[in-house]
């Protein structure tokens, strides 16, 4: 009986630890949300970035560089509009981090699709040339050039603008992939 | 529904973990705790390789149910053959047990937290979270062309499946792709780690409040809730500690005990990790190693080398199996390291002192460890002039084996800057030994306290059972 009844104040006090941490997790407390933030920084060197959650939490986050509402979605929606044999080429500027993972977060979501990736670094292409640093392989046509902050050569037709930064343009002519570096 | 639906699918999981716990060990006595987190290892593992392995096969929900069936026939088995319910004490007994659910409660809670509240890190999502993206899309199969694509290769194709493949059963069972949700895992793994701790601290004979300091030390070393490599990131550097925590645990009742069951149980777990990273396989070593040496002080007799040889089969196959694999599908190796001979040691020698330094700072970063290394320098350098209790070499060997091999890796670098190199990754691999220093620590802190009456009944009960 006496078991019993321990048992019972037992579950009841972890129930309610439990609905309290539940409440803290569950709530949109902007002070507490502050206080996590500080209390991080202090004890994690690296933190990893907060999740807005949702089915895309992370690539969202780490496509924030795109500037666009739910940009997962976003390019889900264009690249679903494409053929799954043909390959795309990502251009950018140069290689930050920044870039790579916003390459990365595209390529993974735009499977089967294969992505490679071109870093212009204009401005300093006698210190460093044109890198084509991932490449699809070569039974697979690319005809799709995805534009990353940077301009697309003048004249080319039919673009598609997946938020200011991005611009995903088809492939009309095979030319020297630098020769896309300069606009 | 989701919540429905996750449940289906991490129910599977224990299900076939608990009936291969079950099947491994029959009549080890274990706590509800560790026998939680040990079946959420192997099932995490055998649903996985069920995957891999029926995905030759059978695709979409024939493949999904079919893992299902044999998830729950395993655990049926297991169940039928050793009836583990009637001896098993579910409910904590004592104050201490009291406290020690309540703390683990607050634990998971906060790894839940920081697990939802966090993005997956880089690794997270390159290498585990997009193969299991993939995999759902494909019906529950990694389609070959992802081995085979050269604009892919920093997804690492040729790492080991279990997290991607683990990840990807609960898409199948969603019905979609979820980056949140799949965090799930995470705190679970997390809970399995407290739960073997706890497991650990029994075997140990660890008494009452003592059995708090191991839990509330994981507390105070950051890098194991938050950051790249963390419980919380979705990284398989934690899940590999929980793995190499348990075959240590095992290894030690087999040293302590001379039980083969346990040996065959620690050999076992082993071989998960070697299905979870490639690190997994250099623990793996560690642990065959450790109870080879075991073997040799106590001059064993055939039987059991025998046995250490049944032992480490399941490791032995899950490398060959997944290397002939890798070199069948032709995926790029990861080479990070140049070939191990004398020539390129003394070449690189010059490295030694800048290795150590920098490995010294890597160990003193308080914003990663707190202070915990330093606990287990002194705890060890305790153990040895203590040398009381049976058995208690094998966590400092635990320990100081895969330390040796981590540290001394990066002489061989191949990276421009090996230093940049050690910085980038040597705090992860130490994460994997990080949770049996823990249980290390806890066990030899030097407090005096006094066992309690449960304490006591259940050493009493554990003594009974192996006599």
């Amino acid at each position: 009986m006496t078991i019993d009844r321990e048992k019972k104040r037992w579950f009841k006090v972890t129930a309610i630890v439990l609905l309290v941490i539940g409440c803290c997790f569950l709530s949109s407390c902007e002070s507490l949300s502050k206080a996590n933030q500080h209390l991080t920084r202090l004890i994690a060197q690296k933190p990893l970035a907060r999740s807005a959650g949702g089915r895309y939490a992370t690539t969202d986050t780490y496509l924030r560089s795109l500037e666009i509402p739910k940009p997962s979605e976003r390019l889900l929606a264009v690249v679903a509009q494409l053929p799954e044999n043909d390959a795309m080429m990502f251009i950018a500027p140069s290689r930050t981090p920044e870039i790579e993972l916003t390459y990365r977060v595209i390529a993974s979501l735009s499977w089967p699709r294969e992505v490679g990736a071109l870093h212009c670094h204009p401005g300093d292409a006698k210190k460093h040339p044109p890198e084509l640093l991932f490449q699809p392989r070569r039974e697979k046509q690319i005809r799709w050039l995805l534009f990353y902050r940077i301009s697309p050569p003048a004249g080319l037709k039919s673009v598609t603008e997946i938020g200011p930064h991005l611009k995903l343009i088809p492939l009309e002519e095979a030319k020297e992939w630098i020769s896309y570096c300069s606009p | 529904m989701d919540i429905v639906l996750i449940t289906i699918a991490l129910l599977s999981i224990f299900s076939a973990g608990l009936g291969i716990s079950l099947l491994l060990a029959t009549n080890r006595p274990k706590g509800g705790a560790e026998l939680f987190g040990l079946s959420f290892l192997f099932g995490s593992a055998v649903v996985s390789l069920f995957l891999f392995i029926l995905g030759f096969l059978l695709s979409g929900s024939v493949l999904r149910w079919s893992v299902t069936f044999l998830c729950v026939a395993i655990g049926m088995i297991g169940i039928n053959r050793s009836k583990p319910f009637k001896t098993f004490q579910i409910w904590p007994e004592d104050s201490v047990e009291k406290c020690l659910l309540a703390l683990s409660v607050f634990q998971i809670s906060l790894v839940s937290w920081l697990s939802f509240g966090r993005v997956l890190g880089w690794d997270g999502l390159f290498n585990f979270e997009s193969k299991a993206r993939l995999a759902f899309l494909n019906g529950g199969v990694l389609p070959m062309e992802m081995f085979s694509d050269p604009s892919r290769s920093w997804t690492l194709q040729s790492y080991p499946l279990m997290l991607p493949l683990t990840e990807s059963w609960l898409y199948l069972w969603l019905g979609r792709e979820d980056q949140q949700l799949v965090k799930i895992l995470f705190p679970m793994f997390f809970a399995s780690a407290l739960g073997l701790l706890n497991g650990g601290n029994r075997l140990l004979g660890v008494s009452s409040w003592k059995r708090l300091v191991a839990p509330l030390l994981i507390l105070t070393v950051p890098l194991l809730l938050i950051g790249e490599g963390s419980a919380s990131s979705g990284y398989a550097d934690f899940p590999l500690a929980v793995v190499y925590l348990a075959a240590v645990i095992y290894l030690l009742d087999f040293w302590r005990n001379g039980d083969l069951a346990a040996l065959r149980l620690a050999g076992a777990i082993a071989a998960c990790g070697c299905w979870l990273k490639q690190e997994g396989a250099v623990l793996w070593f560690c642990v065959t190693a450790i109870a080879a040496i075991f073997l040799i002080t106590k001059t064993a007799k055939r039987r059991e080398w025998v046995a250490l040889v049944k032992a480490s089969l399941p490791g032995l196959l899950i490398v060959a199996v997944w290397q002939l694999f890798v070199r069948f599908m032709s995926l790029p190796e990861i080479k990070q390291f140049s070939s191990v001979n004398p020539n390129s040691l003394q070449n690189n020698l010059w490295r030694v002192p800048v290795v150590v330094r920098a490995e010294l700072l890597q160990l003193a970063n308080w914003q990663y460890w707190g202070l915990m290394w330093l606990l287990v320098a002194a705890t060890i350098v305790l153990s040895i002039w203590r040398r009381e209790s049976k058995g208690f070499f094998v966590l400092p060997l635990a320990i100081l084996l895969p330390f040796s091999i981590y540290s001394s890796v990066y002489i061989f670098s191949i990276w421009p800057s090996f230093v940049t190199h050690l910085e980038s990754s040597f705090p992860r691999l130490l994460i994997h030994i990080s949770l049996t220093a823990v249980l290390m620590v806890g066990a030899e802190t030097p407090f005096r306290c006094q066992t309690s009456n449960a304490n006591k009944q259940h050493l009493k009960k554990t003594m009974d059972c192996l006599t």
